[in-house]
């Protein structure tokens, strides 16, 4: 009665009976942090004060008199690190897997352009601590915006004189960004719905019988972040203080961070547009078996594996100043 | 069919493109970095409409003079010009104009030629608000800046943690049972 009112038979569809593995699930894992993040981040906009001045204190508040409230702060910040570590094995895995071969081309660019958000969604959500780490990466932001001209405008303090440039990178984290991840999300999950997930195989199960594992996974990354949230809390430094350079960025930042102390605020630029410039060319540099599909995957592999060094490096090796500011 | 001097001539008009590229981008840089930037440093963020506050200037040009302003949504509001000494620093009160509406502003550092070289964000209170910051107790700026987190007095309660402990463990135990059927249903 309930199964036909809800249209469940429409989750009857077959699916390969190899998609059933866990590799297979990490983006369907990675939607479940974005579903943690989204949760805890509409209780957040409930206390968080965009304002310049304000929005330190009102993390400090929340730190300090609202239990509950400081929990799911904890919560969003490790969903964060979860989003970013399962969006990457995703990607990894797809790969590997050659998963963005015809007639897969667009939905490997739509996750392409999902990466970019997760990316513009982790970079605001770190400026709006205000503390000495958002700053100095406000700081960056505004060089990075000077360096890349007039497509940079949107990003500089005196863009609309009326709005801070802090309060317009809220409006971005909690409207523009997530509004964006939606829609593109929408056509992702269209496309593999009616494209099929890539994995090879004969043999066919039910959809449903996909749910079930996914679902217990689910439960274990939820209670995964929610023990770490619990054990390790999300700091909070002291109020930023501009034109110092004192702190390194937010861990997923970090190999753009040592790709600006090989080349200076241009790496800034370089290091993002290898990354993307590459994943963007995959589809069209690898159509069939040969020496192009070869050297791919190649690349593919020494680039990642270029990003999870330069990501040690530059949380091993001592701050430097990009910005020409005292440290 | 191409020619040996087509592929001259496309080389050279590459090679054209190219130089005037980087002349461009060479202009671009020079205007960029006509200025030095500058660091202002408050005693306060908070002003108070009517009062002094003090400001020192770092890292600007040398032997510079600068109009120091308040930018906000109704406007710029000129407090007044200060010049750099040899080593690039100033230090002087500055008086917030008392007819200053309260609200959000940037305090910033204007070059002569119009060109802003620091600023930084302040709010403009009313004296009584000020009065009320004050007695909330917040600290003022620290001296130097740090990357140690700050060591806060995180509100706690046992009933939340050991619900949150009993929802791992729920999740945790629900997670494994359907996993462990799903191993069941392959056999």
């Amino acid at each position: 009665m309930i199964a036909s009112r809800l249209a469940l038979s429409a989750l009857d569809y077959s699916i390969p009976a190899r998609a059933n593995r866990l590799d297979f699930m990490l983006g369907a894992l990675t939607l479940a942090a974005l579903t943690a993040l989204s949760v805890s981040g509409i209780v957040l906009t409930q206390y968080y004060n965009p304002a310049p001045l304000g929005a330190h204190d009102s993390i400090r508040y929340i730190i300090t008199e609202l239990p509950l409230v400081t929990w799911l702060r904890d919560l969003h910040v490790w969903s964060a690190t979860g989003a970013v570590v399962l969006v990457f094995a995703h990607l990894a895995a797809v790969f590997w897997r050659r998963g963005f071969r015809s007639p897969r081309e667009v939905l490997w660019w739509s996750g392409v352009l999902l990466l970019a958000l997760l990316f513009g969604l982790a970079f605001t959500g770190t400026v709006l601590r205000a503390d000495q780490e958002a700053v100095e990466a406000l700081a960056h932001a505004v060089a990075g915006a000077q360096l890349a001209g007039p497509a940079g405008a949107p990003f500089l303090p005196g863009f609309t004189p009326s709005s801070p440039l802090l309060t317009r990178m809220y409006g971005l984290h909690v409207s523009v960004l997530p509004l964006a991840l939606v829609g593109i999300l929408a056509l992702h999950m269209w496309l593999i719905r009616h494209l099929g997930v890539s994995a090879a195989g004969e043999e066919r199960a039910a959809f449903r019988t996909h749910l079930r594992p996914l679902s217990g996974f689910a439960l274990l990354l939820v209670a995964a972040v929610a023990a770490v949230s619990l054990a390790w809390p999300a700091s909070l430094l002291s109020p930023g203080m501009e034109g110092f350079e004192v702190t390194k960025p937010f861990w997923p930042f970090l190999w753009i961070y040592a790709a600006e102390n090989l080349f200076g605020m241009a790496g800034m630029l370089i290091a993002p547009s290898v990354l993307f410039g590459f994943l963007a060319l995959v589809p069209v540099a690898d159509r069939t078996d040969g020496a192009r599909a070869r050297v791919t995957r190649y690349a593919g592999v020494v680039l990642f594996g270029l990003m999870i060094i330069a990501i040690v490096y530059a949380a091993l090796a001592p701050g430097q100043s990009h910005l020409n500011m005292p440290m | 069919m191409h020619t040996r001097n087509d592929h001259t001539r496309w080389r050279q008009k590459l090679r054209h493109a190219a130089g005037t590229a980087g002349l461009v981008l060479l202009a671009i840089m020079t205007v960029a970095a006509v200025h030095e930037e500058g660091v202002l440093k408050l005693v306060t963020r908070t002003l108070v409409a009517g009062d002094s506050v003090s400001v020192q200037g770092e890292r600007f040009a040398r032997n510079s003079s600068m109009t120091l302003a308040l930018l906000g949504v109704t406007g710029q509001l000129n407090l007044g010009t200060v010049r750099s000494d040899s080593t690039g620093k100033f230090a002087l009160p500055l008086l917030v104009p008392a007819n200053a509406a309260a609200g959000s502003y940037r305090l910033v550092a204007i070059a002569d030629d119009g060109d802003e070289v620091a600023s930084v964000d302040v709010t403009v209170s009313p004296a009584a608000a000020a009065a009320d910051h004050a007695a909330m107790g917040h600290e003022e700026m620290a001296d130097d800046p740090s990357d140690a987190p700050l060591a806060l007095d995180r509100a706690e309660s046992p009933l939340l943690t050991w619900t949150v402990v009993a929802g791992i463990v729920a999740a945790l135990a629900s997670g494994v049972a359907l996993l462990r059927r799903r191993a069941a249903d392959r056999q």
